[in-house]
């Protein structure tokens, strides 16, 4: 039996798989610090979206979801590496699909390092979600930015997980695709039609011995591969049965009518939506907002604090220089807004680029520092 | 006038380099380390030696009158543009190859004229070169190559070397490093030495008793120049002499002093394969025998754009020394380089290869010039403390009677912080781990003095007896008193096992198996590496503070006490003799585990279980010989009685440690204590970082293996400690897996693996409170009670180099994608000679690395009880070989009892995988076939 007939047959009978579970969506995005800044090499972050299916396949935001602030749901690591050595190959990583293989062989190690920090920081987000541990009578859906990382699947396997926790991995790009279609040599159906989708899978057959199996399928300019995890030796009573309920699973996920009610056209406007399914988006559009942020501020300050510091060095008596008072207001201003604690006018230039980050991550002192540091990157111009 | 206010320079301003450099080879002395200097031809420009670009420039005038007057052959014009390159610093190496090759033997195939006039050429640089006639820069240029003075920076370097601080490694020809030594030791008897051949290193490093200290100046080979006589017939035909050898008693310096012609002059660079290999060979002597003692490295004047080799044993080296380094939380690069150069190839390079090295833009005549040697520091460890000799505090018969039989020959004292460490409460946690792990308990022992803190007390007391008696009449060790050596080598006994968790070796499979470790960035847990700094906060404190309190008995502080045991611990003290005691192949460590064991089993092949106490004496007093390298040498009765150690370790861990019951066991508590931790370890850190995330917003990550690996390590201790008072490791397994099924739905546990789990708690259950048997058949009794609730195929082996693909390719396919299916234990036989984890590389005969702290008289043990006149590093013996023909026994089990069919279905699995992979699976014992295979082919 081909994989498509398999899929046909698994996809037969259709129900309603969704009602009343919850739904967990994990999604990161990462961005590489120039050299030589700050220390840090990698900014990850990774984010997580949590809600509850209503009857009709929709996702409701549920209430603890909602009156939760969402940063709290978003943690950004900020990754060094070890002294000297090449950092991870860029060309080897993509911000969308996850890791794409084969890396550079001097930089493996560094990739290696990095694929465990993502897989451990997904399991982190996975563990400490309480929608996981009061569902327990309804095992939740969970959606994952996929594709499943080889180490992430070697977690995964160590936690021995029951398999009515569905773990789907997700991604919607064409070079999966692309790897998959090639490997299996099946073909993949396209359709310009979003309702005449056509699920092939799983990869590979039910015959062979695999930790995990891909179904794949092309909705005009979309591409959706789910990987799922998976035991391979169930009892045999059950294989079918399982499968099949995954197979449905996918297929339902990417309906346009599993959707949220409340925000669900903002979030369908978001370009970042990318044909994922609607959580999954969030997750991700959230991952890479609160990105931006971080990544603008560390770039910048790490691009304005040599000036700083190097204009405090000159600063001989400041007091009696008019010209630079202006200047030195703000620069107090910072310090009030870094260091509210520290006590004394004088400058100190000792302050390190850590204690700045430590103090300054709401967004709103973000963006504050990061005015105040542009203007007094001005200072030598000034003091000249 | 205005008065120009001189600047003051601020605490901001990093120091001169001169005061880095001499601070760094103090404080590295200070720790018991030595500095490694690497000498570079940048070295001896100030003495007008010179470089191989002046040779070049040289070469290149005449090359080119040559060209102007020779015009039947092209060769003169390629010498031409060979050697353009050369002259201005670049140029491949094969260009030199081509020059100086076609230079030193003009090919005999050329017509006469051009073939006579290229060997004058070299003949006229070579009179050239030794009387000093070759352009160079410097002070002393046109003085003879010979009678050029050695630099400030040489005599530095001698000083550093006179007073045991440094070992100098050179890649000149002009031998100033020798006469800048020999300078320095001119009223007195000590000598200095070139080592410049493998064997000459090892012959140094072993040698026996000499009267006279020597001081070694070792070379590996730059560009070197060799005067060699081409007469057929001479006895000194062939024979190659440095140029710094070469005598100018007679006229012309270099005549051949047995025929009198003159000897043609040689290069030896880079690319002779003749050469690589004497590289390899002095660079694999300087990894045995220095390597480990290093804690320092100044690299002055080389270029190293031709020394690659000696540049990847000093990169790797570096990076050993920087992980250390890191986890002693010392922030100053280990690798200093001296040269003037911004771009200097040495410095890219070793950063290349992820050494953090600090490059000190100036010339070395610069360092020496505004560096004072400190003679003024008295070193810290030289002062001999005084130590009690009132009665020993012990727990054990055995420790009172070695104290009584030290009494008697008068070097039993206690030394520093004994009373403090043999205190009953002191690291009491350490009692609730059993000396064997659960095997304790299967084996019906008494768990109260069969546990690490028992254990580790016994190796401190050997170690106390040890040092003393062993130093009684065989001199000293630079720089340490005898009473800080001893007190040195209790300490780090005593602490040896501190960094171990509960389940020790089990605990180190598991980390294995899921790539944790307790300390950043390093290969893997280690539970002897950086014990201080991994291991449990509270046993790390209460130790600290002691350490502490001795630190101020023995008058220095308490960061260079915990640097110097920490280093100790791990064999690489920079102290051969300390090592040997506290880490290595026949340490204080393994003869008390060894006897204990013995003991506690009622069984032993070789040694004399009963009296340990005669045994432990005449092996340390009987033909135990310190080295002047300060190695051990042992022959007579302490090499017979090593050999028997080694033997008796090794059948423990054939015939005892490896049985199937308990591998069993242990296989199965492994799966219990690796399931809890592999959900309660993301959870720990996992919530970790969410509180620190909703404080700062970013969390800073550094190594995620350590992350996982230190919340590991302290929820298995606080776990242990918490439990009731006697209870230990048996106890706890039975709580995780409880704590599991109790909790299962809420972590989501299969309920295949439910049921696992369910069926080991009742295996261990089972197993841990059988009855003891009347007759002593405590194993059997065991197996019986095993066979009810578990179902296990038999033994199979397969080659140590299979055991990565096993594990990571096979076994684990086998056992995760089949949750709560059968599992499949993979025990390694360990090494015979158990080295410590060398500095500086990993070689050896099976690849494990060794540093060598041993020595005996021969290859074959069972010659160990004569004299031979010659001593071989340990790990050269049958031993060393016999490591590289190890083994893994494999198991497929399963707590389910009755015959579990899926134990037949999985170990068919693993046969059919070996296959496709290609892997042989023995039956039997693969010493036995091997055994059988050789007598064969004999």
């Amino acid at each position: 039996m081909n994989s498509g007939e398999t899929s046909k047959q698994l996809l037969f009978e259709s129900e309603d798989c969704f009602n009343g579970r919850s739904a967990i969506a994990i999604a990161y995005d990462w961005k590489f610090m120039p050299p030589g800044l700050s220390g840090c090499h990698l900014l990850l972050t990774v984010a997580r979206v949590e809600g509850k299916l209503r009857d009709g396949s929709a996702l409701q935001r549920s209430k603890a979801w909602l009156e939760t602030d969402s940063d709290k749901l978003v943690i950004t690591y900020r990754m060094s590496f070890p002294a000297g050595g090449m950092r991870p190959a860029v060309g080897d990583l993509t911000g969308n699909v996850g890791l794409l293989g084969p890396h550079n062989p001097g930089t493996s190690e560094r990739s290696g390092i990095f694929e465990r920090t993502l897989s451990d920081a997904i399991l982190w987000k996975l563990s400490t979600s309480n929608l996981i541990r009061s569902s327990v009578a309804e095992q939740p859906i969970v959606l994952c930015q996929g594709p499943l990382l080889p180490r992430l699947r070697g977690r995964m396997f160590y936690r021995c997980l029951m398999p009515e926790i569905v773990l789907l991995f997700i991604t919607s790009d064409a070079r999966w695709l692309q790897s998959l279609v090639s490997s299996s040599g099946g073909g993949v159906t396209t359709s310009q039609q979003r309702a005449s989708i056509t699920w092939n899978g799983p990869i590979p057959p039910l015959q062979v011995d695999a930790g995990s199996r891909a179904f794949f399928a092309r909705s005009g300019e979309y591409c959706h591969h789910v990987e799922v995890v998976a035991n391979t030796l169930f009892p045999n009573e059950e294989i079918h049965a399982w499968w099949n309920n995954r197979a449905r699973l996918c297929s339902e996920l990417f309906d346009d009518d599993w959707r949220l009610d409340e925000d669900g056209p903002a979030l369908r406007s978001d370009p970042m939506l990318g044909g994922l399914p609607i959580p999954l988006a969030a997750a991700k559009s959230l991952a890479a907002k609160r990105l931006r942020d971080v990544w603008d501020f560390e770039v910048g300050v790490a691009n304005s604090y040599g000036f700083a510091i190097r204009a405090a060095h000159r600063i001989r008596s400041p007091a009696k220089d008019a010209k630079i008072a202006a200047p030195l207001e703000k620069w107090n201003q910072l310090r009030k807004l870094v260091f509210p604690a520290m006590k004394g006018s004088t400058i100190k230039p000792s302050v390190t680029l850590d204690e700045y980050r430590v103090k300054c991550v709401e967004k709103w002192q973000i963006a504050e520092v990061m005015a105040l540091l542009r203007d007094f990157a001005l200072l030598p111009a000034y003091h000249e | 006038m205005a008065k120009r206010r001189r600047k003051k320079p601020t605490s901001k301003e990093p120091p001169p380099p001169s005061e880095v450099i001499s601070e760094s080879v103090e404080r590295t002395a200070e720790r018991g380390q030595k500095t490694l200097v690497v000498l570079g031809a940048g070295c001896s420009l100030a003495s007008g030696v010179p470089r191989m670009r002046d040779v070049y420039d040289y070469l290149y005038e005449k090359a080119l009158i040559l060209k102007g007057s020779e015009t039947s052959s092209r060769l003169p014009a390629d010498l031409v543009s060979w050697l353009a390159p050369l002259r201005r610093g670049f140029g491949h190496r094969s260009l030199a190859a081509q020059s100086l090759g076609t230079l030193q033997s003009a090919n005999p195939a050329l017509t006469g004229s051009i073939t006579d006039r290229l060997t004058g050429m070299w003949s006229d640089f070579a009179r050239d070169f030794l009387s000093g006639q070759i352009p160079a820069t410097g002070d002393h240029a046109g003085l003879s190559l010979l009678e050029r003075p050695p630099t400030s920076f040489h005599k530095l370097v001698a000083e550093w070397i006179c007073t045991d601080k440094a070992v100098a490694v050179s890649v000149n020809f002009d031998g100033l490093t020798r006469k800048a030594v020999r300078e320095r030791l001119n009223s007195t008897d000590a000598k200095c030495v070139i080592l410049s051949s493998g064997a000459h290193v090892e012959n140094f490093f072993l040698r026996d008793h000499s009267s006279t200290p020597l001081f070694p100046v070792i070379k590996v080979w730059g560009d070197v120049f060799h005067a060699t006589c081409k007469r057929d017939g001479c006895p000194e035909a062939g024979q190659q002499l440095p140029v710094y050898d070469i005598s100018y008693e007679r006229g012309d310096a270099l005549a051949c002093p047995e025929c009198g012609q003159p000897r043609a002059l040689q290069i030896y660079f880079p690319g002779y394969q003749q050469k690589e290999q004497d590289t390899e060979a002095i660079i694999d002597g300087l990894q045995r025998f220095v390597w480990q003692r290093i804690g320092l490295v100044i690299i002055a004047g080389l270029s190293g754009v031709w020394d690659s080799l000696l540049l990847r044993a000093l990169a790797t080296l570096g990076r050993e020394m920087q992980t250390q380094q890191h986890l002693g939380n010392s922030s100053m690069p280990c690798v200093h380089v001296i040269d003037p150069d911004n771009s200097c190839y040495s410095v890219s390079e070793l950063r290349r290869n992820n050494v953090a090295v600090m490059h000190h833009c100036v010339d070395v005549q610069e360092i020496a010039a505004t560096t004072k040697p400190r003679s003024d520091r008295t070193p810290q460890w030289s002062t001999d403390v005084e130590f009690k000799t009132d009665e020993i505090t012990a727990e054990e018969q055995f420790w009172k009677e070695l104290w009584k039989r030290g009494s008697r020959s008068g070097y039993a004292q206690l030394p520093a912080g004994y009373r403090a460490v043999v205190d009953h409460e002191y690291l009491q946690p350490f009692r609730r781990l059993r000396q064997l792990g659960l095997k304790t308990r299967l084996l019906r022992r008494e768990e109260s003095r069969h546990n690490r803190r028992a254990h580790s007390l016994g190796a401190a007391h050997l170690a106390m007896y040890w040092i003393p008696a062993l130093l009684d009449d065989q001199g000293s060790v630079p720089g340490f008193s005898h009473t800080s050596l001893a007190s040195l080598a209790f300490l780090a006994c005593a602490h040896h096992d501190l960094g171990h968790l509960p389940y020790t070796h089990l605990a180190e499979e598991v980390f294995d198996e899921l790539h944790w470790t307790t300390h950043e960035w390093s290969e893997g847990f280690r539970h002897d590496e950086a014990i201080f700094a991994t291991s449990f906060s509270s046993l790390r404190d209460e130790a600290t503070a002691t350490i502490a309190r001795v630190a101020v008995e023995l008058s220095v502080s308490t960061e260079d006490v915990i640097d110097i045991v920490n280093r100790a611990v791990e064999g690489r003290s920079g102290i051969p003799l300390l090592d040997a005691v506290v880490n290595s192949p026949l340490d204080a460590d393994k003869i008390d585990y060894v006897f204990r064991d013995c003991h506690e089993l009622g069984q032993s092949v070789r040694l004399p279980v009963k009296r340990r106490c005669e045994w432990f004496e005449a092996f340390v007093k009987d033909r135990q010989i310190l080295l002047p390298s300060g190695m051990i040498g042992i022959s007579g009765v302490a090499g017979e009685y090593a050999r028997d150690l080694i033997e008796e370790r090794w059948w423990l861990y054939k015939n005892m440690y490896l049985r199937p019951g308990y591998r069993v066991v242990e296989r199965i508590a492994r799966g219990v204590v690796m399931l809890w931790l592999t959900h309660r370890v993301p959870e720990v850190v996992g919530r970790r970082l969410q509180r620190e995330a909703d404080g700062i917003g970013t969390v800073d990550l550094r190594d995620v293996r350590a992350l996982k690996g230190q919340a590991a390590r302290d929820l298995l201790w606080k776990r242990l400690v918490g439990l009731d008072a006697g209870g230990g490791e048996p106890e706890l397994v039975m709580a995780l897996a409880s704590e599991l099924l109790d909790d299962g739905n809420r972590l989501g546990l299969a309920s295949t693996c439910r049921e696992w789990l369910a069926a080991a708690q009742c295996l261990l259950e089972q197993v841990f409170d059988f009855p003891e048997a009347d007759d002593g058949r405590s194993y059997e009794q065991m197996v019986r009670r095993l066979s009810e609730h578990a179902t296990w195929s038999g033994r199979t082996y397969v080659a140590i180099e299979d055991y990565d693909t096993i594990r990571d390719q096979i076994v684990r396919d086998i056992e995760y994608t089949a949750a709560g299916g059968p599992v499949v234990d993979i025990a390694v036989l360990p090494r015979m000679l158990a080295y410590s984890r060398p500095q500086g590389g990993r070689f050896g005969a099976d690849g494990g690395g060794v540093s060598e702290s041993w020595a005996v008289p021969s290859r074959d043990p069972e010659r160990w009880g004569r004299k031979t006149g010659k001593w071989i590093p340990l790990s050269e013996s049958a031993y060393g070989a016999r490591d590289a023909m190890r083994w893994c026994q494999l198991i497929v089990l399963s707590p389910f009892g009755d015959c579990d069919p899926k134990v037949r279905h999985a170990e068919n699995r693993l046969r059919t995988k070996c296959k496709e992979y290609g892997i042989r699976i023995y039956e039997e014992d693969p010493d036995e076939f091997w055994r059988d295979q050789q007598t064969a082919a004999i």
